[in-house]
């Protein structure tokens, strides 16, 4: 096999790697090491060792590589190890004993639309250069995933592991708090 | 200038640590066990909030308490007087555990919490009820209670709980029988006679229905020893058996 060949699936190179092949997971590194730095960077915004943090991802991943099912998607399981890396790294800062997100309790209608995310993007992605690192790191999070890493609400949804209704309304909450945020700055 | 704060490069280092064996990946006999440990404590918890559940209907219904609901709006108050509720607390911390423990599971999480924590309260409580009501599950352990490993046998024996005396609720069995006024033996003080004014509004019906040597079910206010009914009931298929387990069980 060609482990350059970019038309390759990833779930078609963990097929590999639970057979393995251990050279093979280099490629998924390849493919997802800035990514997930970059999420990681933003999601925790002050934290100097994401070098670290990535690699520990990656190697929870390799470990537990042979309780991916690969008819899901890799990137969504990829990115929900790095969401419990990032998260127990942030719980190590903060003495939270029992959280209740209420987002998740009820059900909310969710709008994800192409062409309204299309004419958002540019938008959000400056708003989010501005001012991401003063909201709380929940919508941080999710305006991460989805205006710069391109993920759709379902995905998020199966990252988080919570319903795709608390993720419109996360992300419709997040957009508000970043928006009051900057308009606090302007003043 | 955001791309280049993001590039790293740990390619090497990951498949170093790799290939020396420093990592290596888990069996997925590992990950098969530890599904099948979750869903074996996932319907552990269900067939126990089940039990609990069913146990409480069983209860309501050995005590005759669900014939208070038939005495109207102050029956159902002294219906909530008597409920058992240590046991609905101890089901819904199981439900809230059972909920978590479904979380783990794809289906779990795609709904919303407090959605998913009604359908499995809804589902308990129609399997419970209707394991008590449908079925004789109940009576049949209680019957072979002895027989019983001692924690099931000792859980049925609080099955059939006493009315306390002072809370106007008593199961009596009819002595004499005079104009809006019976004298009957209170069972829960073995063989106290005490006076019960019947209700203004008590049908004829149920009036004419009374005989002496009846058992019936009263709830009342009750002061200086006598009850002011508000309903009463008769109970034919009362067992005086019953009765008497559950005196020994307030005098012992």
């Amino acid at each position: 096999m060609n482990k350059d060949d970019t038309d390759i699936t990833d779930e078609s190179i963990v097929m590999l790697v639970q057979k393995g092949d251990k050279e093979a997971f280099g490629l998924l590194v390849d493919r997802y090491q800035n990514k997930l730095a970059r999420y990681g960077r933003k999601f925790l915004s002050r934290v100097e060792d994401i070098e670290d943090m990535v690699q520990n991802v990656f190697i929870s991943a390799y470990e537990n590589i042979q309780n991916f099912d690969v008819t899901l998607k890799f990137s969504s399981w990829i990115y929900r190890i790095a969401h419990n890396t990032f998260v127990n790294a942030l719980r190590k800062n903060t003495k939270s004993f029992l959280t209740i997100d209420f987002d998740t309790l009820l059900s909310h209608p969710v709008y994800d639309d192409p062409d309204i995310k299309e004419r958002e993007q540019k938008e959000m992605r400056v708003l989010i250069d501005q001012g991401l690192e003063d909201i709380s790191s929940k919508y941080r999070e999710v305006l991460v995933l989805h205006y710069l890493e391109e993920i759709s609400y379902k995905d998020i949804a199966e990252i988080l592991q919570v319903p795709i209704g608390t993720i419109g309304i996360r992300i419709k909450r997040a957009k508000e708090a970043l928006r009051e945020k900057i308009d606090q700055k302007k003043i | 200038m955001e791309k280049e704060e993001t590039q790293i490069n740990i390619k090497d280092k990951i498949l170093n640590e790799i290939q020396s064996g420093d990592i290596s990946m888990r069996p997925r006999f590992q990950f098969t066990l530890r599904l099948i440990a979750l869903s074996a404590l996932t319907f552990f918890i269900l067939l126990i909030s089940v039990f609990i559940l069913t146990f409480i209907s069983f209860s309501a219904r050995i005590s005759h308490h669900d014939e208070l609901l038939g005495f109207g709006f102050r029956g159902f108050l002294a219906f909530l007087l008597v409920f058992p509720w240590f046991f609905l607390i101890v089901d819904i911390i199981l439900i809230f555990f059972l909920e978590r423990c479904l979380r783990n599971f794809k289906f779990g999480y795609r709904f919303p919490v407090f959605y998913l924590f009604l359908v499995l309260l809804s589902a308990v409580l129609i399997f419970g009820l209707g394991l008590d009501r449908g079925t004789s599950f109940n009576d049949s352990i209680l019957e072979r209670r002895e027989h019983l490993p001692r924690p099931i046998g000792n859980f049925y024996n609080q099955a059939n709980r006493p009315m306390i005396k002072g809370e106007g609720l008593c199961f009596c069995k009819i002595l004499a029988i005079g104009n809006k006024k019976l004298i009957v033996e209170d069972s829960r003080k073995g063989g106290t006679v005490i006076d019960v004014l019947l209700p203004n509004d008590l049908p004829l019906e149920i009036f004419e229905s009374l005989t002496i040597g009846d058992t019936v079910l009263i709830a009342g206010q009750e002061r200086d020893g006598v009850i002011e009914a508000f309903g009463i009931r008769n109970i034919p298929n009362m067992h005086l058996e019953r009765l008497e387990i559950r005196e020994q069980s307030i005098y012992r």
